[in-house]
């Protein structure tokens, strides 16, 4: 992968896992385990999803 | 980048839809609002993770898959893959994925949101049919052969 796709792929996953931290914040606590296991799943899925269309 | 306004607007709406489901979500966890079972939950994420592996495929079968709806001249008709079953896969998985998202983060209350994003879809689709039908030679042929759009069997 060259440097800018993995520049822009690593912007991507961070929108994508601070995207994923909305629910934490409207909650008002991280106390919720649905959404981390939420947070893991679609970050990790996203992350390959990118991962392969940089390749 | 989209150029076209209409697009524009819809991709906005998409994403509020997203986005609105996510921050009522998070309300309806602090306020115990509609709570869903924990097995429904479970489930939920699966369809998730459903939706995405569904998105994944059509990236795989299309390479010149984009969020920007354009026909690009080296462009050609994908047929294969889970292009077989219906004309718009990546929009098959984005609606699975996010009917499943209020439930997989445990309430009901987000559910009403998916309208939203279904009827967003279903207007960026038909318009995206439109261009490809006047700008990609052979697609209306494969509009033949594979009759439905998102969902197998129904639309």
């Amino acid at each position: 992968m060259n440097a800018p796709a993995l520049q822009a792929s690593a912007r991507i996953i961070v929108s994508l896992i601070i995207i994923s931290f909305f629910p934490f914040l409207f909650a008002g606590t991280f106390n919720f385990w649905q959404a981390w296991v939420f947070l893991a799943l679609f970050s990790t899925a996203q992350t390959l999803i990118i991962r392969y269309l940089s390749k | 980048m989209e150029k076209r306004i209409t697009q524009n607007i819809l991709i906005f709406f998409m994403q509020t839809s997203f986005f609105s489901v996510l921050i009522v979500s998070g309300f309806a966890h602090a306020r115990a609002w509609a709570p869903a079972p924990a097995f429904l939950t479970i489930a939920a994420d699966l369809g998730v993770l459903l939706g995405l592996w569904i998105q994944w495929l059509a990236f795989k079968a299309n390479t010149f898959a984009s969020i920007v709806v354009a026909v690009i001249p080296t462009q050609r008709v994908v047929s294969s893959g889970v292009y077989a079953a219906v004309r718009h896969p990546m929009y098959s998985g984005l609606l699975l994925s996010n009917f499943f998202i209020p439930l997989a983060l445990g309430s009901w209350c987000g559910m009403p949101l998916f309208l939203l994003m279904l009827a967003v879809v279903i207007l960026r689709l038909l318009d995206e049919e439109k261009l490809l039908r006047q700008s990609l030679p052979g697609y209306e042929e494969y509009r033949q052969n594979v009759k439905y759009r998102i969902i197998p069997g129904i639309w």
